[in-house]
């Protein structure tokens, strides 16, 4: 093998299948007008208060995990937030749970996620205002507690964790008792009522965050559930959003699959919900112009040194081939085969990555012909 | 011996246990085996039994299933636990079957219907049923989700005149109309059930696919496995589409190919009920039909005796 960066001007292979861990990696290229639709709509929740709800429609491979990773990041969060002169937004990305119990699931993978240390920190000079905020929220003196714990130092915050996940004993549950929490947390309602009141405290007057966004990728999964589960995701949508009235921005990543088609999304998606939903992102197959255009960008973000050809390593005819080759198919397919193709050339010392190399390579890089 | 002689595959009395919440299947189905007219009788041959001790914990086994939290899972696994016991008390005839006739009795049916494989307990039912029905002169109906086993064994239950052979979908109407307290929506309600536990094992297969292949299939496995990793995507295909035709080739293709990717053929065996779903071009699959009798009980009604007098 030769030496990557210098024989095929890149920093690494652009086209790598495995998310990246390193958010510096994750990077957005061509798309303008779906970038665009998801900046707007997040300056918008950072700058009005209302809640909304957002459908991510596309086939698979089309790229909608991908934007919750992007529009997951501080750095861009952070830039989105500076536009608007506000604070930036708490976002969390996590998939349907396909488990017994998915009211509980999303609840516990949201309160993985929840630094409370960090978090009190942040709102140690507005803790006397969220107080006060708290009991204005809903009429339940439990939830108003538990809440009013998560931002009190006083408490261990590794004790009002383990409280949260439902993990503390009867006598360790008397240590909280003091604070008003007098049992444990029980049911879906339990659940959806914490996080409910934890994205109304998060945002409240939009000081430390300005809205909470919160990415539930692969919700296609829905049609895999029990029609008890479906009832209970559609209910807790619907209550979250009518709990929250202010600074949620809720995206449902959902693939068009043999599961669920558009015919039958209204089977698993209930009319409550439906209603809710104020935009529809579709992620559409590229045409050549729009992916070629994608490729200059991505080549241009992994570039290392300089070259003419906006498509270096590979030449033009090559990729207008490979268009052709595989016609109308997903992102990720061209991907794939990008990544196969840079990565066979690379074992074999063979750059550019020209028409013959291509041919040479076309049947281990193609499985199956659009 | 009941009306109706129900004898029960491995994957048939997993499901059972997994769609049951709070025993409410297990309830009616003693009752209906308490019953003075002996509606039903619950049969299960003794391999089977085997089959479902080993594999009924298999959709808890942690990270690889829908169940995440290990601490549920204890909980989970107890319930299983006494879901067993039940059905342990149904395997009690095949042994005098054998003392009867003899250790060779499998290999004879084996033989006769040129069973390729070793033998299962798919092979022990027929061989079960077969003895089931001229003992007792009766038909013999033998549940099993597992339709290529259906497939291939259905022709000489029709052949001997044993019976015929249903899936899960069939033994839980049989249920319902033959209990006064099973209502529809119940009906419906283990009937999603059903239909969840395979529609998540296809989901889950196909993301431990989906990952090994962007993990693992990169231009080296390329060149040394291009054939698997050709294969492996058509899978991934085909699980997107809830296309199972020829599914099981699958299967036996990346077991004949083990060697070559041990860890690939691992992910596939865990996931084996997916392959159970196999249809062919004639025949609809067990989601299929799930989805199909949903329909058709909220269009046309299932009679039970007191709807007959009624009416």
């Amino acid at each position: 093998m030769t030496d990557f960066k210098a024989t095929y001007k890149l920093k690494t292979n652009p086209f790598r299948l495995t998310p990246a861990t390193n958010p510096d990696e994750i990077v957005w290229a061509g798309f303008k007008s779906v970038k665009e639709k998801f900046e707007k709509r997040i300056e918008r929740s950072i700058r009005i208060p209302n809640s909304t709800l957002v459908l991510n429609w596309g086939e698979y491979g089309s790229g909608k995990t991908h934007a919750a990773r992007y529009f997951n990041k501080q750095d861009i969060l952070q830039q989105l937030a500076e536009k608007s002169g506000k604070s930036i937004p708490y976002s969390t990305v996590i998939a349907l749970p396909k488990g017994k119990e998915p009211i509980y699931s999303i609840y516990i993978a949201i309160i993985d996620k929840l630094n409370i240390e960090e978090l009190r920190i942040l709102f140690s000079d507005i803790v006397d205002d969220i107080n006060p905020f708290i009991d204005s929220i809903g009429s339940n003196l439990h939830i108003q507690s538990v809440l009013k714990a998560i931002f009190n130092s006083d408490i261990q915050h590794l004790d009002i964790k383990k409280y949260l996940y439902g993990n503390m004993n009867a006598t360790e549950l008397k240590s909280l008792n003091a604070s008003g929490i007098l049992r444990s947390l029980k049911d879906d309602t339990d659940y959806s009522s914490i996080l409910a009141g934890l994205f109304s405290c998060l945002t409240y007057n939009k000081q430390k965050y300005s809205c909470v966004i919160l990415w539930i990728d692969e919700f296609e999964d829905i049609a895999v559930l029990n029609n008890s589960n479906i009832d209970k995701t559609n209910n807790f949508i619907r209550e979250i959003l009518d709990t929250v009235p202010n600074n949620l921005l809720l995206f449902l990543n959902l693939t068009q699959s043999a599961l669920i088609s558009v015919e039958d999304l209204g089977q698993y998606v209930y009319e409550s919900v439906k209603s809710r939903i104020k935009e529809r992102i579709s992620f559409d197959f590229p045409n050549p112009d729009i992916f070629k255009e994608y490729l200059r960008e991505l080549i241009a973000i992994f570039r290392e040194g300089n070259d003419q050809n906006p498509y270096f390593p590979f030449e033009e005819s090559v990729i207008n081939s490979l268009i052709i080759e595989l016609g109308s198919v997903s992102l990720r397919r061209f991907n794939e085969s990008l990544s196969l193709l840079i990565e066979l050339s690379d074992m074999d010392n063979k750059c550019p990555i020209n028409m013959e190399v291509y041919e040479e390579y076309k049947d281990d890089i193609i499985w199956d012909k659009g | 011996m009941g009306n109706v002689c129900c004898l029960l595959d491995a994957c048939t009395v997993i499901n059972l246990i997994h769609i049951d919440e709070d025993d409410f299947l297990l309830k009616k189905i003693k009752s209906l085996e308490l019953k003075k007219s002996k509606p039903i009788e619950i049969l299960i041959d003794e391999l089977v039994f085997k089959e479902i001790q080993v594999n009924v914990n298999d959709r808890l086994k942690s990270g690889l299933s829908k169940y995440s939290d290990s601490s549920r899972i204890k909980g989970i696994r107890k319930e299983i636990d006494q879901k067993l016991s039940f059905f342990r008390g149904k395997k009690n005839r095949s042994g005098e079957m054998i003392s009867e006739l003899g250790n060779e009795y499998y290999e004879q049916i084996k033989n006769q219907v040129g069973y390729t494989k070793k033998i299962n307990g798919e092979l022990c039912s027929t061989a079960y049923a077969l003895y089931l029905s001229r003992l007792d002169e009766k038909k013999v109906f033998f549940y099993t989700d597992d339709y290529p086993a259906k497939d291939f064994f259905s022709g000489y239950f029709e052949f001997q005149q044993i019976g015929q052979i249903k899936d899960t979908v069939d033994f839980l109407i049989l249920i319902y109309w033959l209990d006064d307290d099973f209502n529809k929506n119940q009906l419906t309600r283990v009937l999603s059930e059903l239909y969840s536990q395979y529609a998540i094992e296809v989901a889950l297969l196909r993301e431990r696919l989906e990952k090994f292949h962007n993990e693992k299939v990169n231009g080296a496995f390329i060149k040394s496995k291009k054939e698997i990793a050709f294969k492996l995507k058509d899978l991934i295909n085909k699980l997107q589409k809830l296309e199972f035709e020829n599914i099981q080739s699958y299967f036996e293709y990346f077991e004949v190919n083990k060697t070559k990717c041990k860890e690939l053929f691992e992910i596939i065996k865990h996931y084996y009920s997916v392959f159970q779903i196999e249809s062919n071009n004639q025949s609809e699959t067990l989601l299929e039909k799930i989805k199909r009798t949903n329909c058709l009980i909220e269009a046309q009604r299932i009679y039970k005796w007191n709807d007959l007098i009624a009416s």
